[in-house]
């Protein structure tokens, strides 16, 4: 008897005991998850913060989330002496990321269509031929030797997207979004006698919208944030993307002074560390506006790709 | 005799090659036209440069590019070989960087997975996911920016937080031990969220009756995430670890650019193969040493895939690359 008691006493015990135990590494995971979201959260805050500062009191007290002192010179000196080399860059960018995403989608859409047509024999190859670069390439030496020396990228616009026009990746992440599409609908249009052309234009591209918009808003990502190819083709001002502008004021305190100096025509002072928040701001401003529209398709695609990347 | 009967069978039909060739685009040229421009651009830029890796049999010079220069046997790699020591840091620095990404990386990456699955409160979830996938879309040149920032010697935040607890100063950017620890923080702080919502998403696909059972057994929540959940998880990162193996000698040019510079004071750990290849082709117009290293990359790199293919084939047929 009294072991019994003992027993359903240990036993409720042990119930609390766990129960507890759950509770506290559940409450641990909500703020170990919190902390994740803030630390990829504050470099970006920290930015925005400084880029509304005085340039002073930065040197002073140093980079802030909250300004101490808040000033708007930053954003005057991109908006003025930087202003047209700024708007160019932003020019560049926008042309790139808007023609480099509308033919990226057409061309990928296209590939990733015959991809899926069961009928057509060589599209195991074809999957073959997309899927071999992913694994080998030849490298930096070679890939910069063609471009420049045989297809003549150097100071061309084409140079920004054509060699990343076509993203095996995405490709293939496109072919998953087609293939859930019922294949009796391509079926009946088949023998209602439209052409494959027709099939893809009426059917696939408007039915796979929602994959059609994830991989464009990668390519668009890709393109927007791309400074790889400006750095290796790309020395005419007049085609400096906003990244590779950013990166040359970041890397290089000179160039930030020159720009300035150059359009105005007399030696300035520049608030040099809040000017360069200020610009990694404008860079990524879009980003972050787009991204609560954006990010319901972000993570559906991350979870597709990830099914059979 | 089968080829005979086969005849018989469709006596219209001409079995010659040639006319079959002609029936393929005449039923399919619409599908090779779609996917023609795909495959001029995957030709051009992946398969084109592949044949260039001849180079480094030849005396490189501009005017005669890469097929029209001569040939000069193994002397590159002579060259190569005797100037071995700074390729070899690089190569070294490569891998090791590699190997901590990978490691503390996946590490970060499930630990938010396993985590995420525990949130029961749908908005907090959502509004934590998304701050965590945030950082792969902003690009490595903002993230160098915003870095400095933080790690400046004067003004830096964190040498700031080091003052104000009556430390001494970190000059973060003329010292190159810290860079590999750095390095790999900043490789988590980009990319781990996004790689945990992909762990995340095999977690969801889990039988749910296990963790029930499980729950009706009395197993708390520590035992099941370290008895079910992990054991379950962990042929996905095996997988995913053995195939990093074939990505182990291939860098980031733009994250180290970005993110160092290549400042002279940091290449000691944070010279890898392609800041390497950069600075000796771009930079001095080294096509020599450049090429070289370049191929040997390559050629490593190939073994290694084939490695790596080789050892998941072991592991589990099903998630061969090839």
């Amino acid at each position: 008897m009294i072991e019994k008691i003992h027993n359903h006493q240990k036993q409720t015990k042990n119930h609390i005991k766990t129960s507890a135990s759950d509770r506290f590494l559940q409450v641990f995971f909500y703020i170990f998850i919190g902390l994740f979201a803030v630390v990829c959260l504050y470099p970006l805050l920290l930015a925005v913060g400084t880029s509304f500062s005085d340039e002073v009191s930065v040197t002073v007290n140093g980079y802030r989330v909250i300004p101490r002192q808040f000033s708007l010179e930053a954003y005057q000196t991109i908006l003025g002496s930087l202003g047209k080399n700024i708007l160019n860059a932003y020019c560049v960018t926008i042309a790139v990321t808007v023609t480099g995403t509308l033919l990226s989608v057409v061309v990928s859409a296209a590939f990733a269509f015959v991809l899926n047509v069961r009928e057509f024999k060589p599209r195991g190859a074809l999957n073959m031929f997309l899927y071999i670069p992913m694994i080998f390439s030849a490298g930096l030496l070679p890939w910069y030797i063609m471009c420049t020396k045989y297809y003549h990228l150097t100071d061309n616009f084409l140079a920004l997207i054509l060699p990343c026009c076509m993203n095996a990746f995405n490709v293939f992440l496109l072919r998953n979004f087609f293939r859930s599409i019922p294949e009796e609908l391509a079926e009946a249009a088949k023998i209602d006698g439209a052409s494959y052309l027709r099939i893809f234009r009426v059917i696939y591209f408007p039915l796979a919208k929602v994959g059609l918009v994830t991989v464009g808003l990668f390519y668009a990502l890709s393109y927007w944030n791309d400074y790889y190819l400006a750095l290796m083709f790309i020395n005419k001002q007049q085609l400096y993307p906003l990244q590779y502008y950013l990166y040359n004021m970041l890397a290089n305190v000179q160039f930030i002074a020159n720009q300035a100096n150059a359009s105005l025509g007399y030696n300035i002072n520049i608030p040099l560390e809040t000017t360069k928040m200020a610009t990694i701001c404008v860079t990524i401003g879009p980003i972050i506006l787009l991204y609560p529209f954006a990010q319901k398709y972000i993570t559906k695609g991350v979870i597709v790709g990830a099914v059979k990347g | 005799m089968k080829s005979t009967s086969r005849q018989k069978q469709n006596p219209g039909g001409s079995p010659r090659p040639l006319d079959r060739i002609a029936g393929h685009f005449q039923k399919y040229y619409q599908l090779w036209l779609l996917a023609l421009p795909g495959m001029a651009l995957t030709l051009m830029f992946a398969y084109i440069p592949m044949s260039g890796l001849v180079i480094v049999f030849k005396d490189y010079n501009y005017k005669d590019g890469i097929f029209g220069s001569p040939w000069v046997g193994f002397k590159n790699f002579e060259f190569f070989f005797s100037n071995f020591s700074k390729a070899w840091r690089a190569t070294q620095n490569t891998i090791i960087l590699n190997l901590f990404y990978t490691v503390f990386g996946t590490a970060v990456a499930v630990m938010l997975a396993v985590m995420f699955n525990e949130i029961r409160h749908k908005k907090y979830l959502k509004v934590t996911q998304s701050l965590s996938i945030m950082p792969y879309f902003i690009s490595w040149v903002v993230a160098g920016g915003i870095l400095r920032a933080l790690l400046n010697y004067d003004g830096g935040t964190i040498n700031n937080v080091l003052v104000s607890f009556g430390m001494e100063r970190v000059d973060f950017y003329n010292n190159p031990k810290y860079w590999r620890f750095i390095l790999t923080l900043c490789n988590i702080w980009k990319g781990a969220g996004y790689n945990g919502i992909i762990y995340f998403s095999t977690i969801a696909g889990f039988d749910t009756s296990l963790y029930e059972s499980a729950q009706v057994d009395g197993a708390n929540l520590w035992k099941r995430i370290r008895y079910i959940t992990i054991p379950l998880l962990k042929p996905t990162i095996i997988i995913m670890f053995l195939l990093s193996i074939g990505k182990i000698m291939s860098g980031d040019l733009t994250m180290m650019m970005s993110i160092t510079n290549l400042s002279p004071m940091l290449l000691e750990t944070t010279d890898i193969i392609d800041t390497y290849v950069y600075r000796s082709v771009i930079g001095m117009g080294d096509f020599v040493m450049g090429s070289a290293v370049g191929i040997y990359q390559s050629i490593f790199g190939f073994a290694l895939v084939l490695f790596s293919n080789w050892l998941v084939g072991k592991f589990d047929k099903e998630y061969r690359l090839f």
